[in-house]
C-alpha cells in the first residue's frame, strides 16, 4: 500500500474531485467505485467511508450505507455528521428502537477511539506513576490524595478502554446489506429458515464457515446461520 | 392427401400418431403435421417436436377431444405444428418418441417431398380450388386481400378474407389462418352477407385480421387455407335419399380452399426529429391527464392518471415518459388498455396510472407530459401533451418520523425555521489522509513506554524500603556508614601528614581503623581492647596476616601518642598508607 506523502495543501485530490464529480451528477455506483478505491490506495478515513456511506445511500443501498457510516465513526466516534446520517439512514430502513442496555453500551463504546482511550489511559498512569513515587520519596499528604484519586482515574479508564476493546475488537460486528436475509438453522440451504432479518439491521458475527456466518442478536435472543453474500463485517 | 393413423385407442394404452397435410409441397408452401396422442383416460401426455432441421417449426396449437362410445371412454389430444421447409429435396420426418408411464410410444416416419419455389405440387388433392383469377363458375372459393400493399412499421394492415359459397356445405368450415409472422394480429368480428359474381349468387363470410408489422422489410402473409365438405354440384334434396346418404356416410366432397400468399412492404419509419422521441406509436392520438384530488398533504399519494386514446396500436403503446418532478417521488406507472373493435380500425385508450407523492409543501404544478408518435396520415411526427395540472400541497407528517416530530416542527415554525426536507448530510473533504494506522496499545513503543513509570515506581520503593532499613536497623546503618566514617579519618590523617603534627595524624589513623571496625562489627569504638577488637575480627573471619597488622599498626599509633618524641616523617606515611590498604582490604571481606 503506498500512500501519498504530499498532498497539496488546500487542493483535493484528484481521485476525490472525480468522486466528489460523479456524486454531483448522480452517477453513484461510478461514485461509490472512486471512494472504495480511495479507501483502498490511500488508507482508511472517517471522511472516505462517510462519503462512500452517502454514495450507497444515494443508491438505494442502506445496508451498505449503514455498514459505511459505522466505519467512519469508529474513525471518528463524535463525528456529528457520521453519527446524523446514520441515524438518519437508520431511521429510514425503520428499525426497532434498540433496548437500553445497548444504547448504554453504545454510547459508552462509541464515544472514544480506541487509540484515544489508549493514550489517555497511558497519560494517567503515567501521572500517577509519578505521584506515587514522588509521595514515596517525600512523603507529602496531598501527594498521596493525588496518587489515589490518579488510581481511580487510570483504573476508570483502563476499564473502559477494555470494554470499548471488547465491543469493537473481540465483537465481530456486522450489517445485514441485502434484505430480507433468510437466517437458517444450520450452514446449508438444506436447513429450515428460522427468521429473516431486513436490510440495515446490525448482528454479531459469532463464527465463520465456508460461504456462512453464524449471527447472533443479541437482544432478541436469536442465533443462525446466514449466507455471507447478506451481510458486511464492520 | 395423405394420413397415416396409427391404432385404436385402448382403456389402458395410449396410441400416438403423426400426419401431415400434404406429403408433397412447395418451398413457399408450409406444412402443416398433427401429432395426436389418444388414449382412454383424460389425463393425456404433451407430445413435443423434436428439432427438424430441414424444417422452420412453429407450433399452432393444441385441442383436445374426449368422446364416450358404448359407455368407455377415449380422449385425444391434437398438437398442430406449421412447418416451413427452408430446401428443396425429399426429407423424412423422423418417428417421434413419446415415453410415458415407461412405455415408449413412436409415430411412424413420414416422406415430405419438397418441390422448387414457385412449382406447384404434383396435387394430389384433385378438388382444391387455388387460383382466385379462375374464380368464375366456382362454387366455393376464398381470397385473401389487405387494403394496402405498402405500410410503415407499427401501421394498421387490413388482412380482409372472404369465402364465398354457392353451395351448402355439410361441415362447418374449418379455417386455417396463415401464419402472420413478423406482425402483432388483432383479429376484428367476421361477418356475412351475399354478393353477386359474375351472375353468381354467393353467400360470403368475411374475417378481417389487423396486422402491424414489427420490422421493416418485406411482411410475408403465409396462404389461409379452409377445409370443407361441401355438397356434390348441382345441388340435392334434403329429403331425398341421397342427403341422407351423404349425412351418414359422410358423403359430399371434401375441399380444401388455399389463397393466395401476400406480403407488405413494410418501411421503416423516418428518423425522429430533435424534439420528437421516437416511441415507435404510431397511429393518431389525443392526450389527457387527471389528478385524483386537488390537494394533498407532503407524503399523501396522488394518482396521476395519463389516458391516451385514439387509433392505431393500442396494445404496444409506451408509456409516456414522466419529466423529473423534484417535488415529487414517483412510483411505479401501472397501464391498462381499452380496446374497440367496432370500426375497421383499432381503437381504443390506454391509461397509465403513476402514483405522485409529494416531498414538499406549497402549490405544485405538475409539468404537462408529452407523448410522440408518427401519423401516418400526414407522414411525420406529432406530439401531444396534456394541460399542466395543480396542486396544493400542505406540510403533514414526513414518513419513518415519529409522532412527536410533528410537533417539533410547530415549534420551529414557532423560531421562524420550518423544516421542510429531512435529508443525509453533505460529503465531507478528505483531510486525515494518514488514514487508521493501527491500534496504539499493540505498538512496541507504546507498551515500553509503560513501562517506565512502572520502573520509577519500583526504584521509588526501594529507595524507600532503604530508606526505613537505615532509620529502623542501627547494626546496617552503622555498616552502611562504617567505609565512610573511615574515609572521613583517613582524609584527615592525610591532611596532618604534611602538617608536622604526629600526634594527631597518628590520633585521627587509630581512629578511623577503630571507627571502621566498630561500625562494621557494630560495636562501642571506646575501651575496645586490642585483644577484643582481635576476636572480633577472626570471628569475621580476618586472616591472620591482617589481624596481625592490624594490631602493629593500632600498637604503633599508641606507642607514638605516648612517646612522640621519636617519630620521624618517614614513618608517618607508611603508617597512613598501612592504615589505608588495611581498611580496604577489610572493605572487601567485611562489605
Amino acid at each position: 500500500m503506498t500512500a501519498p506523502l504530499f498532498v497539496t495543501a488546500g487542493g483535493a485530490h484528484p481521485d476525490v474531485t472525480q468522486a466528489q464529480q460523479a456524486f454531483e451528477q448522480g452517477d453513484y455506483a461510478r461514485a461509490i467505485s472512486l471512494y472504495e478505491s480511495i479507501i483502498t490506495a490511500y488508507g482508511a478515513t472517517a471522511a472516505g467511508y462517510y462519503n462512500l456511506g452517502n454514495c450507497y445511500y444515494r443508491n438505494r443501498q442502506p445496508g451498505h450505507a449503514i455498514v459505511s457510516y459505522e466505519r467512519a465513526l469508529r474513525l471518528s466516534p463524535r463525528d456529528g455528521d457520521i453519527r446524523y446520517n446514520l441515524d438518519f439512514v437508520r431511521e429510514q430502513l425503520k428499525q426497532p428502537d434498540r433496548p437500553l442496555s445497548e444504547i448504554i453500551t453504545g454510547a459508552i463504546t462509541s464515544y472514544a477511539t480506541i487509540n484515544e482511550l489508549s493514550v489517555a489511559t497511558s497519560f494517567l498512569f503515567i501521572i500517577m506513576s509519578c505521584a506515587l513515587a514522588a509521595f514515596m520519596l517525600s512523603r507529602r499528604r496531598f501527594l498521596i490524595l493525588a496518587g489515589a484519586g490518579l488510581v481511580v482515574l487510570t483504573a476508570g479508564s483502563a476499564a473502559w478502554l477494555g470494554l470499548t476493546i471488547r465491543n469493537r475488537q473481540l465483537t465481530s460486528w456486522g450489517v445485514v446489506i441485502s434484505g430480507p436475509a433468510d437466517v437458517r438453522n444450520g450452514p446449508g440451504m438444506e436447513n429450515s429458515v428460522g427468521f429473516t432479518l431486513p436490510e440495515g439491521r446490525k448482528i454479531i458475527v459469532l463464527s465463520e464457515k465456508d460461504e456462512w456466518a453464524a449471527i447472533g442478536l443479541a437482544a432478541e435472543g436469536l442465533k443462525g446461520w446466514v449466507e455471507k453474500k447478506y451481510i458486511d463485517k464492520i | 392427401m395423405t394420413f397415416s393413423f396409427c391404432g385404436a385407442a385402448f382403456a389402458a394404452d395410449i396410441s400416438v400418431s403423426a400426419s401431415v397435410n400434404s406429403n408433397v409441397i412447395s418451398l413457399d408452401d408450409q406444412l402443416e403435421l398433427s401429432l395426436a396422442v389418444s388414449g382412454g383416460g383424460t389425463n393425456l401426455p404433451d407430445m413435443q417436436l423434436p428439432p427438424l432441421p430441414n424444417f422452420t417449426s412453429h407450433s399452432a396449437g393444441r385441442s383436445q377431444n374426449i368422446s364416450i362410445v358404448n359407455g368407455r371412454m377415449s380422449s385425444s389430444v391434437n398438437f398442430r405444428y406449421i412447418l416451413a421447409p427452408r430446401a428443396p429435396g425429399k426429407f423424412t420426418i423422423p418417428p417421434i418418441v413419446l415415453e410415458y408411464e415407461g412405455n415408449r410410444y413412436k409415430t411412424e416416419p413420414i416422406e415430405v417431398e419438397v418441390l422448387a419455389r414457385g412449382k406447384a405440387p404434383q396435387s394430389s388433392r384433385p378438388e382444391q380450388v387455388t387460383a382466385p383469377g379462375g374464380q368464375e363458375n366456382k362454387e366455393l372459393f376464398i381470397t385473401a386481400t389487405v387494403d394496402k400493399n405498402t405500410a410503415y412499421v407499427n401501421e394498421q394492415v387490413t388482412y380482409t378474407l372472404r369465402f364465398y359459397q354457392a353451395v351448402r356445405l355439410l361441415s362447418n368450415p374449418q379455417y386455417s389462418p396463415p401464419s402472420f409472422a413478423g406482425a402483432w394480429t388483432e383479429d376484428l368480428s367476421s361477418g356475412n352477407y351475399s354478393t353477386t359474381v359474375n351472375g353468381r349468387q354467393y353467400a360470403v363470410s368475411e374475417v378481417k385480421t389487423l396486422l402491424f408489422p414489427m420490422r421493416a422489410g418485406k411482411l410475408s402473409i403465409g396462404s389461409a387455407s379452409l377445409k370443407c365438405r361441401a355438397e356434390t354440384s348441382g345441388g340435392s334434396d334434403p329429403f331425398s335419399d341421397d342427403f341422407f346418404n351423404n349425412f351418414f356416410s359422410g358423403g359430399g366432397k371434401t375441399v380444401v380452399l388455399q389463397s393466395e400468399p401476400l406480403s407488405v412492404n413494410v418501411i421503416a419509419l423516418p428518423a425522429a426529429g430533435n424534439n420528437a422521441a421516437g416511441t415507435g406509436a404510431v397511429g393518431s392520438y389525443t392526450m389527457a391527464a387527471t389528478l385524483d384530488r386537488n390537494s394533498a398533504r407532503v407524503n399523501d399519494a396522488v394518482t396521476l392518471t395519463v389516458t391516451v386514446s385514439g387509433t392505431g396500436n393500442i396494445k404496444t403503446l409506451p408509456a409516456p415518459v414522466l419529466p423529473d418532478w423534484p417535488d415529487f417521488r414517483k412510483y411505479e406507472t401501472v397501464s391498462s388498455v381499452n380496446t374497440d373493435k367496432a370500426g375497421e380500425t383499432l381503437k381504443g385508450s390506454a391509461t397509465f396510472k403513476t402514483v405522485l407523492v409529494p416531498q414538499t409543501p406549497g402549490r405544485k404544478t405538475i409539468a404537462p407530459v408529452s407523448f410522440s408518435f408518427f401519423d401516418t396520415a400526414a407522414k411525420k411526427y406529432r406530439t401531444v401533451a396534456t394541460a399542466p395540472l395543480a396542486l396544493e400541497v400542505s406540510p403533514g407528517v414526513a414518513a419513518g418520523e415519529p409522532a412527536q416530530a410533528g410537533k417539533a416542527r410547530q415549534e420551529d415554525a414557532s423560531n421562524g425555521i420550518t423544516v421542510v426536507t429531512r435529508d443525509i448530510r453533505y460529503l465531507k473533504p478528505i483531510t486525515d489522509w494518514q488514514g487508521a494506522g493501527g491500534y496504539v496499545y499493540s505498538k512496541p513503543w507504546f507498551i515500553a513506554l509503560n513501562g517506565l513509570p512502572l520502573l520509577l515506581l519500583i526504584a521509588a520503593f526501594g529507595y524507600t524500603r532503604r530508606q526505613a532499613r537505615l532509620s529502623g536497623d542501627v547494626a546496617f546503618a552503622r555498616r552502611t556508614i562504617a567505609s565512610k566514617t573511615a574515609r572521613k579519618y583517613l582524609k584527615q590523617a592525610k591532611s596532618l601528614l604534611g602538617a608536622s603534627a604526629p600526634l594527631e595524624f597518628y590520633g585521627a589513623l587509630s581512629r578511623a581503623l577503630l571507627e571502621y571496625i566498630a561500625h562494621k562489627t557494630n560495636v562501642s569504638p571506646d575501651g575496645l581492647t586490642l585483644a577484643a577488637l582481635d576476636g572480633l575480627l577472626s570471628a569475621r573471619g580476618i586472616p591472620q596476616e591482617d589481624r596481625q597488622q592490624i594490631h602493629k599498626l593500632l600498637e604503633e599509633c599508641d606507642f607514638v601518642r605516648f612517646a612522640p618524641a621519636k617519630i620521624n616523617p618517614g614513618m608517618a606515611g607508611q603508617a597512613y598508607a598501612q592504615g589505608e590498604s588495611i581498611i580496604s582490604r577489610l572493605e572487601k571481606i567485611l562489605k
